[in-house]
């Protein structure tokens, strides 16, 4: 494995207004890693992908992927990475199919290349049914998939996801995943963040937990986990407790 | 890594450029597979309609009449362009600078694509034409070509100003410190293209123009009708004075683009809201036995009025219309030319405008519609409690309107008639907009959007200003018995009267009968536009 970290983040902030959404957050991302990133909601996970892939501006710290400072080389950073954010806002009134060839060409791919990989994504991803209707029209699951080939149409060196199996069927399921598998196999990282800690066990080798925008635990998954489920070091390291419930007017 | 091979090298920027707009012609397209393309082809045959008028005025007008009718075209143009889309949720998609920051682009590179395709349009198209004809009337190939520099500068402006105001305004939008002077902006810029145009209006009655001459006086020596006047000195022969004048609205139009890119470019870093405005959504009701339909409805005026006050772009939208409405109505602009103390009548009829402006209210709550929906037995409370909230926006402009214009005519005797029929006009208003809001309910522009400007499609907007418009003329044609009695009431006591006592009779009664066909519509329809609405 290389020794440049495919992404590296050395005391990154954010804050909107009062509210500290990332809060002095280190993290390394090995080269070829499959990288998750898991912590409960609105502990900073979608902000430090956001910051990572040069979408939003941090208040301080340093953010590099690829060896490259993120905030001075912006294009180019964005050149080697592809981006599926939470939120997906996509053209949604163009079809699968002219999604994607648009994608390819605002890559830099020439037509016949986007085309090519658009038939290839569409085909691999079962999609093609769908292909000459409106996205707008795509259920939740689809909308991920269409947006997952966009982000993997010009390979990538570093892959970032923000809940890809969220709204995601099991068979689509498996379906992104040999798709992330063939990516990493190919010598990309993939980094995602995740709700799901059973998908995040299974198939990541490198996980980070994060609170409070911080990372309060994180390394090899083996490592973190050492023999217990993902799920148990979670709850431990963000330190959650079940509150009683007294709500009786419920019943 | 895909090879360098693979990557177009030269030309990069034009390709873009190429690329932006073949991708706008697609979603033009693609516009007419929704309900948007209803909407894309009323606008396409009103800017059509507009621009035939302007054209065939552009052919016919004698050279006199050039100099008072170009400069206010071109003022309008650019004006309305830049303008008109805070008021409505009138722009496209391409707004949105979030569906493009992923790429590797930079703000340089973006800008002349989407200032391209922000040309590819029937709008711009519309515009372009009347100022070419113009232009070609110009004597001489030298004037002829200086015509159509101006006609270039004159979109060039437009389409600069245009996006400026957009992305720095929408991004203003987003941060608590700038929200409240990008609202008082809206409402500047909303006041100034209200009273431009309805003064136009106003003075353009006499087959002459004559009495529209002021006013392009004053427009002539502003930035926006140079080009305007440059064209009329062209065709009167002149050189000088209209190339000046074209290099000064091409400078300025220059220095649009330049500070575009610039907030461009912070834009396409700033793509996250921050979690201010997560707390503005979601407002369902309980479904508690004991609520009462009186708490009911006061729960959702309370809600509605708390969502014109703290939602960004909701705000600007109320600010901007409520100016227009007092400003630019017509008994505002007749006390202003006239003097006429009667005007006072009419300063009722803010309240229908701002009625019919609940005309998309269930768009503005976009998909959680469905909390409401499941918590009630029917959605006629729902109506009803937003319904109030533009009733007394309407009552409130009314009231202003009535006794400003009592205040400068001294036509104090007609003010219960005024305030009266302004109650009857905003109920009236209120009732045609419940049932506008459920034909074709759009989602409001930002309920999760980066730049609270960008509709979901292009054709939306369009959409929703066409229903608004024949929202308000349907509330017109209700208002005939109330408008034929303030008529007689400049005349007769007795008239007025009546109106002071019926005018808002008749209102609660068009808003009831009104409201509840709605609501029998809207529990019919809920899954249907709940479904077009989340998708």
């Amino acid at each position: 494995m290389s020794e440049t970290p495919a992404v590296a983040l050395m005391q990154v902030r954010k804050a909107f207004g009062e509210k500290v959404a990332v809060d002095g957050l280190d993290l390394r991302v090995p080269q070829g890693s499959f990288f998750g990133l898991v912590g409960p909601n609105g502990a900073g996970k979608s902000t430090t992908l956001k910051i990572t892939t040069g979408l939003l501006r941090p208040d301080s710290g340093s953010v590099q992927v690829d060896g490259l400072n993120v905030w001075e080389d912006t294009v180019e950073v964005k050149r080697r990475i592809g981006v599926v954010p939470e939120d997906l806002r996509l053209f949604d009134r163009l079809t699968g199919k002219e999604l994607l060839e648009y994608v390819g060409l605002l890559r830099g791919l020439s037509s016949a290349v986007a085309r090519q990989r658009t038939t290839e994504l569409l085909e691999v991803l079962d999609l093609g049914e769908a292909a000459s209707r409106l996205v707008v029209d795509y259920s939740a699951g689809m909308r991920k998939k269409i947006a997952l080939a966009g982000a993997v149409m010009h390979r990538p060196k570093v892959l970032f996801l923000d809940e890809p199996f969220e709204s995601v069927d099991p068979i689509s399921v498996q379906v992104v995943r040999r798709l992330l598998e063939r990516l990493v196999e190919g010598g990309a990282t993939v980094v995602f963040s995740s709700h799901v800690m059973e998908v995040v066990e299974r198939i990541c080798d490198y996980v980070a937990v994060v609170h409070q925008g911080k990372v309060v635990a994180g390394g090899p998954t083996s490592q973190i986990t050492d023999g217990r489920r993902l799920e148990e070091v979670f709850v431990d390291a963000v330190g959650g407790q079940t509150k009683s419930v007294h709500l009786d007017w419920l019943g | 890594m895909a090879k360098r091979s693979q990557f177009i090298s030269t030309g990069w920027a034009k390709a873009v450029t190429w690329i932006l707009v073949r991708l706008k012609l697609r979603l033009l397209r693609n516009a007419f597979r929704t309900s948007a393309g209803l909407g894309l082809l009323l606008f396409t045959f009103f800017a059509g309609s507009l621009s035939t008028i302007a054209t065939v005025m552009a052919l016919s007008s004698s050279l006199e009449n050039l100099f008072r009718f170009a400069p206010v075209l071109t003022a309008l143009m650019i004006l309305g362009w830049a303008l008109v889309p805070l008021m409505f949720g009138a722009s496209d998609e391409m707004v949105d600078t979030t569906r493009l920051a992923s790429f590797p682009l930079t703000a340089n590179q973006l800008a002349p694509g989407m200032a391209a395709a922000a040309l590819v349009a029937p709008g711009p198209i519309a515009a372009a034409v009347p100022l070419v004809v113009l232009a070609w009337r110009a004597p001489g190939v030298g004037a002829k070509l200086a015509g159509f520099a101006a006609a270039v500068v004159t979109l060039g402006l437009a389409v600069g100003l245009s996006r400026l105001l957009l992305t720095s305004l929408g991004s203003a939008l987003r941060k608590r410190r700038s929200r409240d002077l990008a609202t008082v902006i809206a409402g500047i810029g909303a006041g100034v293209v209200a009273i431009t145009a309805q003064l136009t209006a106003q003075f353009s009655r006499s087959s002459n123009f004559d009495r529209l001459e002021p006013v392009a006086d004053i427009l002539s020596v502003t930035p926006f009708g140079w080009p305007g006047d440059a064209l009329a000195r062209l065709v009167a022969g002149e050189i000088v004075i209209p190339l000046v004048e074209i290099a000064g609205t091409a400078a300025l139009g220059g220095i649009a683009v330049m500070a575009w890119i610039k907030v461009l470019d912070r834009s396409l870093t700033e793509v996250d809201e921050g979690p201010e405005v997560q707390e503005l959504e979601g407002h369902l009701l309980t479904a508690d036995s004991e609520s009462s339909p009186r708490l009911v409805m006061r729960a959702v005026l309370a809600k509605e009025l708390r969502y014109m006050r703290r939602h960004p772009r909701y705000r600007v939208q109320i600010v901007s219309q409520a100016v227009v409405l007092i400003v630019g109505g017509a008994p505002f602009l007749t006390a202003i030319v006239d003097r006429n103390p009667s005007a006072v009548v009419l300063g009722g009829l803010p309240g229908l405008t701002a009625g019919v402006a609940s005309a998309n209210m269930l768009g503005t709550d976009g998909r959680s519609l469905w909390g409401e929906w499941l918590a009630l037995d029917s959605l006629l409370l729902v109506l009803r409690g937003r319904a109030l909230a533009f009733i007394l926006l309407g009552v409130s402009g009314a009231v202003l309107v009535t006794l400003g214009v009592a205040g400068y005519t001294g036509g104090w005797k007609f003010v219960p008639a005024g305030l009266a029929s302004g109650i009857g006009f905003a109920l009236t208003g209120a009732g045609v907009g419940t049932y506008t809001s459920t034909l074709a309910p759009t989602p409001f522009p930002e309920e999760d959007n980066p730049n609270p400007f960008a509709t979901g499609a292009i054709g939306e907007g369009c959409l929703n200003g066409a229903f608004t418009i024949a929202g308000v003329l349907s509330g017109l044609i209700l208002s005939i018995p109330v408008l034929a009695g303030l008529a007689y009431a400049r005349e007769s006591a007795a008239f007025s009267i009546a109106v002071t006592v019926l005018a808002p009779l008749y209102g609660a009664l068009i808003f009831v009968v009104v409201s509840r066909a709605a609501a029998k519509r809207a529990d019919r329809k809920a899954p249907d536009m709940i479904t077009s609405m989340t998708s």
